[in-house]
This record gives structure tokens, C-alpha cells and sequence, in this order.
């Protein structure tokens, strides 16, 4: 019998898991470049998370979460560089901006599906356009660079090794996080809502809330996952942040599969890495990656999870696969 | 308790010049087990959802045990104690059965962000009992696991009426609850209403099924093209000559 | 006074296009509730074509226009024929979008390819001679962009009120299966909507390219033809006329102004104040939930 409520995230399989992504830095001993991509992938493993909680659980179209990454990190960048803000601070600040901004698009949740997409949509191109052309603030598209490493406790990380620790805590933190909320009341909600908003509200949910609830949430981990990039590169710019971006974070979760937590993940290290390599590829490169899209969404809509979950099901051993995915 | 559970008061529905409902009054009083009848388009299921809130209404108001509640959403109605049960069974195919139920709490325990994410175990307290408590109720077997979507259509209905009961209402809405079940399954249906009138939950049905709704309703409307066109006790309605022209002169009415 | 005129005539102008693009967005979603972020790539195509058909064969101008048009319609019908339709049957929305964002990707990297990197001047007949009336170049060909925009949305008008397959096209529409059993052929429709739409964006693509230039990057010209359908209301026709009109201009009037830098700013700014006070948008049918 399926209880929700009792679902606990540490199994054998999460365990070793969380193991094992802890002691992959040693792996790669220490070339920058793998570091860098690791790094790199961890904060878009972050985002990618995010954007799973609003549009793979929600199912709320947000087609600008590009938008609050750039929020969060001009943030933190403009508070440390100009007005010495510590990290820790401005880490806050970031994530506080980044969810004023998703307030002040709130009321727009209560639009039909399409209408709200295109909304957040614009919303993201507003949002670029203000990163290129706010230059007092952002200094526009030469990019924003002096960005201190962040400073913890009295220590400055510097090292790409130890970088990856303060992320991983970050990511593992949100993990959690996530799914303690997708366990609980609020969860069940969260779900319900997806299947049948109907029935929700005529059961008691203010639907309204919940959205914005998650809209509000996905922002906040955008902003600090902004922070945590812009001390990361020490440098960033108004392209990061636009809809190149969001395409890519939403092809993250839709790849990894909607509603799988793990699959964001993973959605997020394959496309990722993808995005690296097919700058090898050249000029094709971007022909490819359309036409990767097109296939990905004809054959496998369910994404990677999915598709993991059909096989799963013919093998019957396997059990059920990946700790902290939540059956539905 | 003084005053009518359920009221609505002139209520009326137009459609982009399709009156759907026409300037309906109707006053349930607590403990009542109140059918509503008429041909098929007569507006009943309308009125459920203008009382329900998924309409917004044209005209008149609606009052819930006293509070108008006729600018209020959906949810805040159910919050306030308004139960409802849908033609087609709404339930959340994805989810499990507990969970199916659970969700019928959100109105008398609005799940909040920061108890999901600061209390857990709290958060839960007396929900599994009570969930547990109106599955037996509904007579759904204790061990139902899996998802929603396994059970069967009757078992399906009672689900939904589980969520709608769990909140603790003081009016039920069932909008033919009798559709597409057996014979024995109706029985136990008339069963578990009466036993919710027991409980307290004043019950207003939407029926083609003449002879559960005689045997079961106190009071019993009769709507036809958005009218209300009689009101009273089964026999009282079955002798009234506009009730019986209204189901006569319709082809595909159900007998009365 | 004159220079109020010729800001309003040119952001009518600008507008007209915009709703040209905007319509053909708009017909697709309520045909298939689908959101074609290729269309604006569609456009951009249009005016590539228009591009060598000057080049190559020397047309006159409502020749490239209905050249390109017919081009693109086709290509449009092809890419949902090949791309999206398999996708149509089974997908959420969600799946969908991606899908057209891949063939947005797709159709960019085509023109780069065909057509290179560097903006493509047509060649001088077409080029517009205007005068310069407060720092904006005001053309006779602002003045036929608009005449031209403006027969089509009443040839559309009327083809949708008047004309018996236009009728039709709205029922399906509106109702699908109800279409679909007054002996309506469904995706006959479907393959007219994305013709159509085609064709309107492939025009627009030629006047815009003609004046401007023609490069893979117009499709971001287009992107704000989504946010006139959306400013008029989504899926209406008229709607996305009113809406592609009422942006040209407010980013005339704005570029001159205010600043040419905010005037997407301040456009798209005026696009979200709207959705929040009227959800709908300007013309759109007044339910934010299936009523």
C-alpha cells in the first residue's frame, strides 16, 4: 500500500548515489576544464531542478525561468562589487530579488495555459533586454566582471574543487528540499492540481496559491543559483541569461522526463554536455541539435525517465529505480 | 442551527443570450436529503455549478448556511463547507487512493509551503485516520492500494464522494451519483447517504433515477429549461400535472 | 504635425506586419492549439526567398510577395505535415512548443547556411527612397506595406465571414469534433491554416526584408508578432490585427520619444500591464477558465 506520507528519501540507492556524485571531483583529478564543466553542470542540475518543481509538477508553462538565473546573479554581482556586500548576503539578496520579480508576475497565473506561457515568455525576453541595456547597472553586453569568489565562514573559495563542494551542498540541499515538499500535504496538492484542477478547487485547494507558491520557489532557486554562477566565473553576461537559456533548462526537464527528479538531473548533465560538444561540430552543430529536438519530442515524450520507467517494467528485478522519484 | 443550509435566491445563468437558468430559489434546510429532477438540459447540473462556484452567476445570490457566498471561489465555498460530486467521476487517476481522499482535507486544512517544509511529521497528524476512517465508511476495501485509476467506476464514484466528505461539510452535492452502478451498488449507495445524513451532511442530489430519488429525498425540485417548475414531497410532485408534461412531452425523459 | 503623421503612418506600417504574423500565429493556435515558435523563423524565410527571387529574377514587388507567400506556405504546411503532426496526436503542449523551437532552431541554421551571415540589402529598385521626416525615413513603401497588410485582413475578414471554406476553417476551429461530423475535413482545414499562415508570413517576410534587410536574424522581428496576438487576444483574428497595429505604433512613438534602445522594453512592458488587467487580452473572449 502506497502511503505517501511515510516516502523517505535516504535508500540504499540515494545513498550511494549522493556517494558517489560527492567523490567525483577526485575522479577528475585536476583538469580545469573538467572541473569547470562540472561545476557548470551542477549549477544548471540546480536550475534544472527548479524548473522541474514549476513546470514538470506544476505544470505551469514558464518560459523565461532564463530570466530569474540573470536576476540572481546581477544581484549578488552588483551587491558584492559595488557595495561590498558579503557573499552570504548577497546570496540572500539574489534569491529575495529573484522572487519579488516572480510577484510581480504572479497575478498572470491566473491566464489559460497558453496565454501564461506567452506571458512568461515575454517576461523573459523583458528581462534580457534589461540586462543589455541597463548598462548603470549591468554594464550592459560587455559583461559584468570583477566578481569576487564568495567567502564562507571566513574562507574564500577558490579552488574549482572546492567550488563543486559548495555546490553540491547547494544541489543536495534543494533536492531535499524538493522533495520533502512534494511529500507533504503541499505536495499531494501540487500533484492533484496537475491531474485535475477542477477537482481541486471544488475540494478546497486555492489552486491560485499553490501556482504562485511554486512559481515563488523555482524563482528563489533560480536567484541563488544565479549567485552561486556569478562568483563561480567571477565574470557573467546578458546571453546567459536569455532565451537560448531557457530552451536549454527546458529541454532539461522535458529529456529527463516530466515529474522525475533524478531525470532533471540527468536531463541537465546530457544537455549540458551536449551544449559543449557540438560547438566541435561547427556549423552543423545547431542544424543537429534542431533536429535532435524535433526526434526527442516525436519519440520519446516521456523523456529519459520514461523511457527508463518502460524498461524497468519488462526487466522485473530492477525494482523501483532512483531514489526520490516520486511515483507520479 | 436557524435558516437554510443551502440557498440561492433568483439565481439565474445566461450564456451569451442562452438563459440556462432562470431565476432559481431554492432553500435546503439542515438534515434534509433533497432531490433535484427534471429532463435532460433543464439546467441542474448548471445550478450545481453556479452553487459550487465554477460559474459565475448572472444574477441572484447564494448563500451558504446563512454567508453569501456568491462572489466566492471554488474553494473557499468548499472551505466553507460545500461538498460536490461531478457527473463524471473527478478524481486523480495518477495518484493514490489515500491521496484521492487526502485532497478532500485541503479545505479544513489549507496545506502550507512552510509546514511542508518545517514539520513534517505534523503536517500528517490525524490525516491518515481520517482518511482511513471515510474509506471504511464508503466501503472501500481497507487494503486499496494502487492508483486511482485501477478501481472500478463504482468504486471510483465512492472516491470521489470520500474527498468530498473527508472535509467534514455541511452540504453535499451529488450530481447523479446513481449513473452507470448496479443494482446492489445503488442500495448501498442509499445507504451510505442516509448515513451521512446521520452524520450531520444535509445531501442534495441530482438524480434520473425516479425511484431512489422518491424513496430516498425528502423534498424534491423539479427544474425544466432552467425554471423551477415544482417543489415538494415525491408524491406531491409526481401528481403535479406541469411535472408530469414536462417529462411526457419530452422524448428521452426518464419515467417518472 | 506632419512628423505625428508620418510617426503613425510608419508604426501602422511596422504594425501591419506584425499582424500579418501575428494573424497566421493566431489561426494556427485556435486550429490546432498549437504555439508556433517557428512562425516568426517563417517570416524571416520569406524574406530570404524574396530575397534571391530580386535578385535572381527581378519580379516586381507583388510578385515577390506572392512568390515568397506561396513558398512558405508550402514550407509551413511541410514542416507540421513532417515535424509536428506525428507530434500533434499524442503530446502536451509542453512537448509541442519544443518541438516547433526545434524547428526554429532548424530553419535559422538553414538560412545561415543558404544565405550566410551578413544582412542582405535587396537590390535598388526595390529599396525604398523616402524622406526623412524627424529622424525616421518615411517611404511611399511604408504606405503600400500598410495598403498591402490591410487588403489582406479584409480579404481575410471576408474570406472568413463570407466564403464557405473560410466558414468552415472557423468551425473547426471552434469545435473540432462537432466540425468533424457536419462532414467538415479536419486536417483538409488544418493544411489550409498552416498555408495560410504560411503565406501571410512569407509576404510579411519580403515588405519587412525590403526595407530593412533580409538575414537569418528577422525572425526576432517576428517574436514580437507573439506579442500581438497575445496583446489582442490570443487566437483572435481580429484580435492580432488590432494587436500587431497597436504595437507598431507604440514602438514608433516610443523609439522616437523615448529611446530606440527601450522601445522593446517598454513594448513588451505594455504587453504584461495589459494581461494584467484584462487577461485576456484587448479583444480576446472574456474567460480566463473554460466558463
Amino acid at each position: 500500500m502506497t502511503v505517501s506520507w511515510r516516502r523517505r528519501f535516504w535508500t540504499p540507492t540515494s545513498g550511494a548515489t549522493v556517494a558517489a556524485l560527492a567523490a567525483v571531483p577526485l575522479l577528475l583529478g585536476n583538469s580545469p576544464y573538467h572541473l569547470f564543466l562540472l561545476n557548470t553542470i551542477a549549477v544548471f542540475a540546480m536550475l534544472a531542478l527548479g524548473l522541474q518543481l514549476v513546470l514538470g509538477y506544476g505544470g505551469i508553462l514558464q518560459l523565461g525561468y532564463a530570466g530569474f538565473f540573470g536576476l540572481g546573479a546581477y544581484t549578488s554581482a552588483i551587491l558584492t562589487v559595488h557595495h561590498g556586500w558579503p557573499f552570504p548576503a548577497a546570496l540572500v539578496a539574489a534569491m529575495a530579488v529573484a522572487v519579488v520579480g516572480a510577484l510581480v508576475m504572479s497575478p498572470i497565473v491566473r491566464l489559460r495555459d497558453v496565454n501564461f506561457a506567452m506571458a512568461t515568455f515575454v517576461f523573459g525576453l523583458i528581462l534580457e533586454l534589461v540586462y543589455n541595456q541597463w548598462s548603470a547597472m549591468t554594464n550592459g553586453p560587455i559583461g559584468f566582471r570583477g566578481i569576487p569568489a564568495p567567502t564562507l565562514l571566513g574562507l574564500t573559495v577558490l579552488e574549482p574543487q572546492h567550488y563543486y563542494y559548495l555546490l553540491f551542498a547547494a544541489l543536495l540541499a534543494e533536492y531535499l528540499l524538493i522533495f520533502r515538499l512534494l511529500h507533504s500535504p503541499f505536495g499531494t496538492a501540487v500533484r492533484a492540481m496537475r491531474e485535475n484542477e477542477t477537482a481541486c478547487r471544488t475540494s478546497g485547494v486555492d489552486v491560485t496559491r499553490v501556482k504562485v507558491t511554486l512559481l515563488l520557489v523555482s524563482s528563489a532557486i533560480a536567484g541563488a543559483a544565479g549567485s552561486l554562477l556569478a562568483h563561480m566565473n567571477g565574470f557573467i553576461s546578458p546571453p546567459t541569461f536569455g532565451w537560448a537559456t531557457s530552451v536549454a533548462l527546458l529541454m532539461m526537464v522535458v529529456l529527463g522526463g516530466v515529474r522525475s527528479l533524478p531525470g532533471a538531473i540527468v536531463g541537465a548533465v546530457v544537455i549540458r554536455l551536449v551544449v559543449e560538444q557540438t560547438s566541435v561540430l561547427g556549423q552543423y552543430s545547431n542544424i543537429v541539435f534542431g533536429v535532435a529536438l524535433v526526434l526527442l519530442m516525436a519519440f520519446l515524450p516521456t523523456g529519459l525517465a520514461g523511457l527508463v520507467g518502460r524498461l524497468a517494467a519488462r526487466v522485473p528485478w530492477t525494482g523501483r529505480l532512483g531514489a526520490g522519484s516520486v511515483p507520479s | 442551527m436557524t435558516g437554510p443550509v443551502l440557498e440561492t435566491e433568483q439565481v439565474s445563468k445566461r450564456f451569451d443570450g442562452l438563459v440556462a437558468v432562470n431565476a432559481v430559489d431554492l432553500r435546503v434546510e439542515g438534515g434534509e436529503i433533497r432531490g433535484i429532477v427534471g429532463p435532460n438540459g433543464a439546467g441542474k447540473t448548471t445550478v450545481f455549478n453556479l452553487v459550487s462556484g465554477l460559474y459565475r452567476v448572472s444574477g441572484g445570490r447564494i448563500r451558504l448556511r446563512g454567508r453569501d457566498v456568491t462572489e466566492a471561489p471554488p474553494h473557499v465555498r468548499a472551505a466553507a463547507g460545500l461538498g460536490r460530486t461531478f457527473q463524471t467521476p473527478q478524481i486523480f487517476p495518477d495518484l493514490s487512493v489515500f491521496d484521492n481522499v487526502a485532497v478532500g482535507l485541503a479545505g479544513s486544512r489549507p496545506p502550507s509551503l512552510r509546514a511542508a517544509l518545517l514539520g513534517r511529521r505534523r503536517d500528517w497528524d490525524g490525516v491518515r485516520a481520517d482518511v482511513e476512517e471515510t474509506l471504511d465508511f464508503l466501503r472501500l476495501p481497507a487494503g486499496i492500494g494502487g492508483f486511482a485509476a485501477t478501481l472500478s467506476f463504482g468504486e471510483q464514484k465512492r472516491l470521489e464522494i470520500g474527498r468530498a466528505l473527508i472535509g467534514g461539510p455541511s452540504v453535499l452535492l451529488l450530481d447523479e451519483p446513481a449513473a452507470g452502478l448496479s443494482r446492489s451498488e445503488i442500495d448501498t449507495l442509499a445507504e451510505l447517504i442516509r448515513g451521512m445524513r446521520t452524520r450531520g451532511v444535509t445531501v442534495v442530489l441530482i438524480e434520473h433515477n425516479m425511484k431512489l430519488v422518491m424513496g430516498l429525498c425528502g423534498l424534491i425540485t423539479v427544474l425544466d429549461f432552467g425554471r423551477k417548475i415544482a417543489e415538494g414531497t415525491a408524491d406531491e410532485v409526481r401528481r403535479d400535472p406541469l411535472v408530469v408534461t414536462a417529462y411526457l412531452g419530452r422524448s428521452g425523459g426518464a419515467g417518472v | 504635425m506632419s512628423e505625428v503623421a508620418g510617426l503613425l503612418v510608419f508604426g501602422l506600417a511596422i504594425g501591419s506586419i506584425y499582424s500579418l504574423v501575428a494573424i497566421g500565429f493566431s489561426m494556427i493556435y485556435r486550429a490546432t492549439g498549437l504555439v508556433h515558435f517557428a512562425h516568426p523563423d517563417l517570416m524571416m524565410i520569406g524574406g530570404m526567398v524574396g530575397y534571391t527571387l530580386a535578385t535572381r529574377t527581378g519580379l516586381p514587388m507583388p510578385l515577390l510577395f506572392i512568390g515568397s507567400g506561396l513558398s512558405v506556405a508550402g514550407l509551413s504546411w511541410l514542416i507540421d505535415r513532417v515535424g509536428l503532426r506525428p507530434i500533434r496526436r499524442q503530446a502536451a503542449l509542453l512537448n509541442l512548443i519544443i518541438a516547433t523551437i526545434g524547428w526554429s532552431i532548424i530553419l535559422v541554421n538553414v538560412a545561415l547556411f543558404v544565405w550566410g551571415t551578413a544582412p542582405l540589402s535587396y537590390p535598388e529598385p526595390y529599396l525604398p527612397k523616402g524622406r526623412l521626416v524627424g529622424g525616421i525615413v518615411i517611404v511611399p513603401q511604408n504606405l503600400v506595406m500598410l495598403g498591402v497588410a490591410l487588403t489582406a485582413m479584409i480579404a481575410l475578414q471576408a474570406f472568413f465571414t463570407r466564403t464557405v471554406v473560410g466558414q468552415a476553417l472557423r468551425a473547426t476551429a471552434e469545435n473540432p469534433v462537432a466540425a468533424q461530423l457536419m462532414g467538415i475535413r479536419i486536417e483538409r482545414m488544418m493544411m489550409l491554416t498552416f498555408l495560410m499562415s504560411g503565406f501571410l508570413a512569407g509576404g510579411a517576410g519580403v515588405l519587412v526584408a525590403s526595407i530593412v534587410y533580409a538575414n537569418f536574424d528577422l525572425g526576432l522581428i517576428g517574436i514580437k508578432s507573439f506579442a500581438a496576438a497575445v496583446l489582442g487576444g490570443f487566437g483572435q483574428v481580429g484580435g492580432a490585427m488590432v494587436g500587431g497595429l497597436a504595437l507598431g505604433v507604440v514602438e514608433t512613438i516610443t523609439a522616437f520619444y523615448v529611446s530606440s534602445a527601450y522601445k522593446d522594453i517598454v513594448a513588451y512592458t505594455l504587453l504584461i500591464l495589459v494581461l494584467l488587467v484584462r487577461p485576456q487580452g484587448l479583444l480576446g473572449s472574456g474567460r480566463t477558465r473554460p466558463d
